[in-house]
């Protein structure tokens, strides 16, 4: 069954299709990757969905089309995401931080304590609730985006590069940490990343786009033998 | 966890404490002299304001220079309730600050597309149209005595008690009501979840939309209540003064205001009421000399920002939030370890 359905979706910078009619589904519970070179359009793919850019097209989560809600309500159906650069709540500490998504992700929820300690925890991030985040490294700060998004309750996952400029061992652990939070929480995740070799590890399924359109999309070990997708990351 | 709620409760809510006993004391020390206590009143007055603006541009990160223009509608709205209308004072006071708080909101609107500078820009904007609105015939046909102003705006009177000119500590005593009244809505605001979404949405408004704060909601709440706090204090000065004309919108008073935020410490509530306190009384200081008042003043501004970023509550409290202008400890640390100061003072810019 699928979670997420994105039915010719177009998102226009004035001339430049960022997005260009593209159309896939996500299955529920899976790991779906996309890859493509800089400028493909995934990020802009990730806020179409979002509600960030208001594309035309069809967005169905859930069984209710998205498309023109405004990111806070897309947040309330379910949807929750990580940016790229790791945009956090500078000033505050991380409890505060995840306290915003427990707080403001989930409609007349009581639990809110509970789901910020839940959401630490599963991330690891036991006794840095205190630490103001800009204080923080970069691998932390990642937990914390993820520990955020988490907070919210999501069913499905949004993740813009998360493992970007991690050492070797941090990238273990986030690796870890996306495949457990895929089984244990059941969530469904959509991640962008650049490391070919780490999405063929973590996805079910590989999505290549290249000026916004989709190249392919099909299992890891197939995807990397398609011949357009080497033409683009090789330059045949 | 509960330790870090509490240890905040503690500095703003003691900070705050510590300025209501002393200011309920003065004027016995004062011996209710009538210039000080007028001093006074003008201290309360622009610290009501100075905290409102704060809470905009330090708490909520909203760039806004209209803030003069909400005290002025709401002394213009009130005093001209009172004169043609016959509203009671108290009454008129509470319909200035509504509505002000209507006219924030509506300003608000337009500043939701906008970032950073262009608020500032579409605020000061709204400031500046005021005084020929105001002046010209419009204005006098809606009754604001264009360039005459509004005259025998009627005192305040509670029951049967009318309040004088000549005995000013009635005046302080209900102003400093009003003000700790604005200031605890503030305090309460600032630490509940709607001050958790304002400073989300300053940090990151990105992040903040995503995790399911309303943005349109959040912001336009600012706008409203900034503005309400302004326009009643503005209220209450039109019947305390008894005159109001467009030299309420002066630049003076406008950046008088800002030093006031700077020396308490932006963002650092309840700073700019102690701000405005200091640059009341320095101002009266510094009289007699004369036209180097300014310049003494361009210099205590500059160096304040220079040593001291996070103004007076980033002295009294340098371990504090990390917000604009803080770290005074820091400062501290890079000048006796004699290392280059990279960017001493650039965090407010």
């Amino acid at each position: 069954m699928s979670i997420l359905q994105v039915n010719k979706v177009t998102q226009l910078f004035g001339q430049l299709a960022a997005v260009n009619n593209l159309s896939f589904e996500v299955e529920k519970g899976e790991i779906f990757g996309i890859a493509g070179p800089n400028g493909a359009g995934k990020s802009t793919l990730f806020d179409v969905i979002t509600g960030f850019y208001r594309g035309s097209g069809d967005i169905i989560f859930d069984g209710s089309n998205i498309i023109g809600l405004r990111p806070h309500q897309i947040c309330h159906r379910g949807i929750a995401r990580t940016f790229q650069i790791p945009e956090l709540f500078l000033t505050l500490p991380v409890f505060d931080n995840v306290r915003v998504g427990a707080h403001f992700g989930v409609r007349g929820a009581h639990d809110e304590r509970e789901r910020i300690n839940e959401a630490i925890n599963f991330v690891g991030l036991q006794g840095k609730e205190n630490i103001i985040a800009a204080n923080l490294n970069l691998f932390d700060k990642k937990l914390t985006l993820l520990a955020v998004a988490l907070a919210t309750k999501p069913k499905l996952l949004l993740l813009d590069e998360p493992i970007g400029g991690l050492s070797p061992t941090e990238l273990r652990e986030s690796i870890n940490l996306i495949q457990r939070i895929n089984k244990e929480l059941g969530l469904t995740i959509i991640v962008i990343e650049h490391l070919m070799k780490v999405l063929t590890e973590i996805s079910q399924r590989l999505m290549i786009i290249h000026n916004g359109e989709k190249i392919c999309i099909s299992s890891p070990q197939e995807v990397v033998k398609d011949k357009r997708v080497i033409e683009i990351y090789l330059g045949g | 966890m509960k330790m870090r709620l509490t240890k905040k409760l503690d500095r703003e809510g003691i900070t705050l404490l510590v300025m209501l006993a002393v200011l309920l004391l003065l004027p016995a020390y004062f011996h209710g002299n009538q210039y000080i206590m007028h001093i006074l009143i003008m201290c309360l007055i622009y610290s009501v304001v100075a905290v409102g603006w704060d809470f905009m541009l330090g708490y909520a990160g909203i760039f806004t220079f209209g803030q003069f223009g909400f005290f002025a509608i709401g002394a213009y709205a009130s005093g001209m309730l009172t004169l043609y209308a016959g509203i009671p004072v108290p009454l008129g006071i509470l319909l200035g600050g509504l509505i002000t708080a209507g006219a924030g909101v509506l300003l608000g609107l337009p500043c939701l597309r906008l970032k950073g500078a262009y608020i500032a820009l579409v605020t000061f904007a709204f400031h500046l149209i005021l005084v020929p609105l105001i002046n010209s015939d419009l204005g006098r046909a809606m009754g604001t005595g264009a360039t005459r102003g509004l005259l025998s705006i009627p005192t305040l009177a509670v029951g049967g008690y009318s309040f004088s000119v000549v005995d000013k500590i009635p005046w302080y005593y209900v102003l400093l009501g009003i003000a700790f009244l604005s200031f605890f809505i503030i305090y309460r605001i600032t630490h509940s979840s709607i001050g958790l979404a304002f400073v989300s949405l300053r940090d990151s408004d990105k992040l903040a939309k995503s995790l399911g704060v309303d943005e349109f909601k959040h912001k336009l709440m600012v706008f409203g209540i900034s503005a309400f706090l302004t326009g009643m204090i503005g209220a209450f000065y039109a019947h305390y003064v008894g005159i109001v004309s467009t030299r309420i919108l002066g630049l003076d008073i406008f950046l008088m205001v800002m030093v006031m935020l700077v020396i308490g410490g932006m963002g650092k509530f309840p700073g700019a009421a102690i701000g405005a306190f200091i640059v009341t009384f320095l101002n009266e200081a510094l009289r007699p000399t004369a036209e180097y008042r300014l310049f003494i003043f361009g210099a205590i501004v500059v160096a304040v920002i220079v040593l001291l970023p996070g103004g007076l509550m980033g002295v009294l409290f340098p371990t504090g939030r990390v917000g604009p202008g803080e770290r005074f400890g820091h400062f501290i640390r890079r000048t006796f370890a004699r290392k280059p100061r990279k960017n001493g003072g650039k965090e407010l810019l």
